[in-house]
């Protein structure tokens, strides 16, 4: 089975320590990015939603529908955050 | 499945034992979708005020929450992994410690709330912080709730067989434990790192 070993679940978290001083840096330094900012800070919400529900929540390795479920949400709310940002002017 | 393995399951695969708890979980944060998507129409109205208020927040805070999460996310895990072992002294020990570093959430949560409030901002200052204390305000009860299972769980697995029918309870409590995680994950950039600072 797919199942979350220790040493991969600690690997996701360092993942996931590290993307979020990424985004967090990134936010306190608009400077860097720019108007991609947001763009790149909700990119990086999706992938650690996604390493989240996958490894931690073990979808990896559950019946297609779950997993699909999951992934819809974890990619369609950031997607939709970020469409809606821009359509009030990306600012 | 992934690897074609669709009979006898596994312990601990959340499909099998869990797919009420996944069935809430996905209700829940489908609901919680459709308040960030609230928040960024409200938001598309009034853009300065929405970051100016934004900017007001600590991102510091916000980030160590976010780290507080995961870190707990990361030892309810292993609690699961252990407890699907038979391992019980082991899964208590990472309940225990998946309890004491998401406290620190609750702790820091009220110390951002605190500072709010001295500063004279609340639900009803404006749109963004009525949406912000709304939303935090809602996750924060799901993060008690998660506290208060955390907890039972520690004391369930005083004396009984971890690998047993309470395994489903505790893999339970662990996904809706990492549903907490995941609806931070979206829920911190959107409220603090959108506009800029």
């Amino acid at each position: 089975m797919n199942h979350t070993s220790p040493a991969q679940a600690i690997r996701v978290w360092l993942f996931l320590v590290a993307a979020t001083l990424c985004s967090g840096w990134l936010g306190e330094h608009h400077g860097f990015a720019g108007r991609w900012t947001a763009v790149a800070v909700m990119f990086v919400a999706a992938l650690k939603g996604r390493a989240v529900i996958l490894y931690f929540m073990e979808l990896k390795g559950a019946p297609r529908g779950w997993r699909v479920a999951f992934e819809l949400w974890v990619w369609l709310l950031p997607a939709l955050i970020v469409a809606l940002w821009a359509m009030s002017g990306g600012a | 499945m992934t690897d074609g393995s669709q009979g006898a399951p596994a312990q601990g695969a959340p499909s099998v034992s869990a797919p009420g708890i996944l069935t809430f979980i996905i209700a829940d944060v489908t609901i919680f979708g459709v308040l960030f998507v609230a928040f960024m129409v409200e938001r598309s109205h009034q853009v300065p005020l929405f970051n100016q208020s934004s900017s007001s927040l600590d991102v510091r805070l916000g980030l160590l929450n976010t780290l507080v999460l995961m870190t707990s996310g990361l030892f309810v895990v292993l609690a699961v992994l252990a407890a699907g072992q038979g391992r019980a002294s082991v899964t208590r020990q990472w309940l225990l410690a998946s309890f004491v570093v998401g406290a620190g959430f609750g702790i820091n949560k009220l110390i951002e709330y605190g500072d709010k409030f001295a500063h004279g901002i609340n639900l009803l200052t404006n749109d963004f912080f009525m949406f912000y204390f709304v939303l935090t305000g809602v996750h924060f009860v799901h993060f008690l709730a998660g506290m208060v299972v955390l907890a039972l769980l520690w004391f369930r697995t005083r004396g009984e067989a971890v690998d047993g029918p309470l395994f489903g309870w505790i893999e339970s409590g662990a996904l809706y434990w990492h549903m907490v995680d995941l609806l931070w994950i979206v829920i911190f950039p959107m409220l603090y790192l959108l506009g800029s600072r």
